[in-house]
């Protein structure tokens, strides 16, 4: 999605740093929980090493590999500028020279950066960290993004439908998943990140394998379909057959938790709070332990292009405030001894009033007749 | 063929003793090992990350990251192996599913967890393969400082020296995958005519998926665009031609392969070769044990050229395939690394005349010839 305000923000932010140029660096890979500053400015993905030079004189550079790639990223992007390479740093010290002479240059997205490349940028100018740059200009969101968040969020709804659908004895996790995945790229998806277990007591959820689902199993997933880099989760479990109470019990204390975790999302609010609301919950319940490290790692987080604002891993010591239009997924998906693994959880949209729900799927506890 | 990365594999993850048994990972290591000591190696960091560049620690033990991080594999010169991966500690057990080798280790750093691992060691000349090409600066750097006082090399063709010629194990296993990117081009076959690139897209992929593919490739070519890009929500109109990628991967093993269609009141229906057709058959002639990596270029260009034909190189011609995509040998102009049996080579023709065409396959070199298995 090309941002038709990206390049003026970034001037200007460049201008009140006194800073002559940003380079935004990807390795090529994609994740659910790292920032694709790359995407987010240059309005698509990278299919390996690549990096754009955004001036503050208005030029702008991207080098992307392999040098055929250009013919594909140049409709999908403001930069006029695409230069195939097959020698990446070579070829951005040359563009470096061209367009930050003065050597006074923000880096966004560097973390990945290999040791050859690094230390040729290092040698040639002096790097200001800038993630926060391009972190900044993604706080406004607009319209097309906030629609996008929606659509992905239906497409979301469409995967936890196919998992009810699909969930029954005799397929295999991998089958499922492959229902789920094709259900999802059907209703718009161009990226799908499914995990998921099965079992009467699952440990932890993890990609598709080939055993084969029985009555009584609780069937548990992560679905997070992607559009642009857009990612979207549904935290959904399912149960082949009849419940038992005690899994129904245990369900509703996450709810609860679910529930109480909500009501603290809203713009200003600290995301830290949200995640104590939760574990308040079902440390209560005398899970306590279970709620921090090494069993769990974060309450939420949240979902963006060129940012997981306020956090990619949002737990009680997250400080930052929930913004407008953040995409966030509050899930108390808890290991419980009692039941193993169950998964519960949705992205909202943060409002000033509260949060908008993005999936019309119910976050509750589902089966199957077998 | 290099392209996009997904961010998670998505398909189905175990790994397929009866396919690749321990004794095939055992003598693999043996195989590193005895180059190790060649090399006067005590100890290696085998460095991979994300999904197009996990070969070599792949290789060695069947592992590959969860998600679009990196892993490693500490190989002393004797003994076993230990696995590395950017992760949560609660991923072990089920990664540990996923590979023969007992010691996983969990962490942030991948990096710090090798630093970690030379306190226990105390080797005195380590190798480091795909570590300064892929490793990150600050962790490459902390990660040096840890090797202070020790001999250290860059050995980044260690294993992928080895793993170009392949066991009939691994032929299996591509063979497997080129059955898989076969299934794939007959759902885009029996497509009907009024399906948008998206659900043909979709099919592909639920084809490949099915049949047990852990990743899955596909990406699309109208003339003109000159670019395998994602499929769009377009819908191809009757006498349109699309040229169309596919690649599977099963039990960590690629094939690919690439088919010219133009949609017809039937489906979409594979384009006549034509001049097109025949420099591909040169190609796969020319590509034969004992031959130069240039030699099936070559042929394709002659070919070509004797019928009026200009091939393009936007895609290259070709490169080898098994863990990778895109893996020695190098199949290219100029190229004059001989082809060995047993290796994998995928070969492809590309040109922009005569409406577009694209055509290719993974096939398995053989001492009497070539086999295709797309």
């Amino acid at each position: 999605m090309i941002k038709s305000h990206v390049q003026q923000e970034i001037q200007k932010r460049l201008a009140e740093r006194d800073l002559e140029a940003l380079l935004v660096y990807s390795d090529g890979t994609h994740s659910l929980l790292v920032p694709t500053h790359l995407h987010y400015v240059t309005g698509t993905r990278a299919m390996g090493p690549s990096a754009a030079i955004v001036a503050r004189d208005g030029q702008a550079r991207w080098l992307v590999e392999p040098e055929w790639d250009v013919q594909r990223v140049k409709p999908l992007t403001w930069i006029k500028d695409v230069r195939g390479t097959r020698n990446l740093c070579r070829d951005l010290m040359v563009a470096l020279s061209e367009l930050c002479p003065s050597g006074k240059l923000a880096g966004c997205g560097l973390a990945p950066m290999p040791e050859g490349l690094y230390a040729s940028l290092e040698a040639k100018v002096k790097v200001t960290p800038g993630n926060d740059l391009v972190e900044d200009v993604t706080r406004v969101r607009t319209d097309a993004e906030v629609e996008l968040m929606r659509e992905v969020g239906e497409i979301a709804d469409v995967g936890a439908n196919a998992m009810a659908e699909y969930a029954r004895p005799g397929v295999t996790e991998f089958e499922l998943v492959a229902r789920m995945e094709h259900a999802m790229r059907l209703a718009g998806a161009d990226d799908n990140f499914i995990l998921i277990s099965t079992g009467p007591h699952n440990q932890e959820m993890h990609e598709p394998t080939e055993r084969r689902l029985e009555p009584g199993d609780i069937v548990i997933g992560e679905i997070s379909p992607a559009k642009d880099a857009q990612f979207m989760q549904l935290c959904r479990t399912v149960v082949l057959g009849k419940p038992s109470a005690l899994v129904v019990a245990k369900y509703e204390m996450l709810m609860e938790a679910f529930r109480k975790a909500l009501a603290e999302v809203r713009v200003g609010a600290s995301a830290g709070q949200m995640s104590k609301a939760m574990n308040a919950v079902i440390s209560q319940a005398g899970y306590e332990k279970f709620c921090y490290p090494p069993y769990m790692r974060a309450r939420g987080h949240g979902f963006g292009v060129g940012t997981l604002a306020p956090g990619g891993a949002i737990d009680d010591d997250t400080t930052k405030p929930f913004e407008r239009n953040q995409p966030v997924v509050v899930h108390p998906n808890q290991y419980l001894e009692e039941t193993g693994y169950l998964a519960c959880g949705e992205t909202v949209l943060v409002t000033d009033s509260g949060y908008e729900r993005l999936s019309k799927t119910e976050t509750r506890l589902e089966s199957v007749e077998v | 063929m290099q392209n996009l990365q997904p961010s998670i594999k998505c398909g189905r993850n175990i790994w397929n003793a009866q396919a690749l048994p321990r004794e095939e990972f055992q003598a693999r290591l043996r195989r590193v090992q005895a180059a190790m000591a060649a090399k006067g190696m005590d100890l290696a960091f085998v460095y991979g990350r994300a999904f197009n560049s996990k070969a070599d620690q792949c290789y060695l033990t069947n592992f590959v990251t969860r998600l679009a991080g990196a892993s490693a594999v500490a190989v002393p010169r004797e003994g076993n192996p230990t696995v590395f991966f950017e992760g949560a500690l609660r991923g072990v057990p089920s990664f540990k599913k996923t590979t023969w080798v007992d010691d996983v280790r969990a962490g942030n750093d991948i990096g710090a967890l090798c630093g970690k691992y030379l306190q226990e060691n105390k080797a005195e000349s380590v190798g480091l393969v795909g570590i300064h090409p892929q490793m990150p600066f600050k962790q490459y750097r902390a990660l040096r400082e840890s090797l202070a006082g020790r001999q250290v090399s860059d050995e980044d063709n260690l294993v992928a020296d080895l793993r170009r010629v392949k066991s009939e194990r691994e032929l299996s296993c591509i063979r497997a995958a080129g059955a898989a990117v076969e299934a794939m081009f007959g759902t885009i076959g029996s497509a009907g005519s009024k399906r948008t690139e998206r659900v043909i897209d979709a099919e592909a992929r639920l084809t490949a998926r099915l049949k047990g593919a852990e990743d899955v490739r596909f990406y699309i070519m109208r003339p003109g665009e000159w670019a395998l890009r994602v499929a769009g929500e377009a819908q191809l109109a009757q006498g349109e031609r699309v040229l169309v990628y596919a690649a599977a991967e099963m039990d960590r093993y690629w094939a690919e392969a690439m088919r010219t269609f133009v949609v017809s009141e039937k489906g979409w229906t594979p384009v006549e070769a034509g001049a097109a057709g025949a420099a591909w058959q040169e190609m796969v002639k020319a590509a034969a044990a004992g031959q130069k990596g240039d030699a099936p270029v070559k042929a394709a260009i002659q070919a070509a050229t004797s019928s009026g034909m200009q091939l393009g190189d936007d895609f290259g011609y070709g490169n080898g395939i098994g863990l990778s995509l895109d893996e020695r040998p190098v199949i290219a102009a100029g190229s004059t690394e001989v082809l060995e049996a047993g290796t994998a080579l995928s070969l492809r023709v590309f040109t922009r005349e005569q409406g577009g065409f694209l055509l290719g396959d993974t096939l398995i070199l053989h001492s009497q010839g070539g086999e295709i298995v797309t």
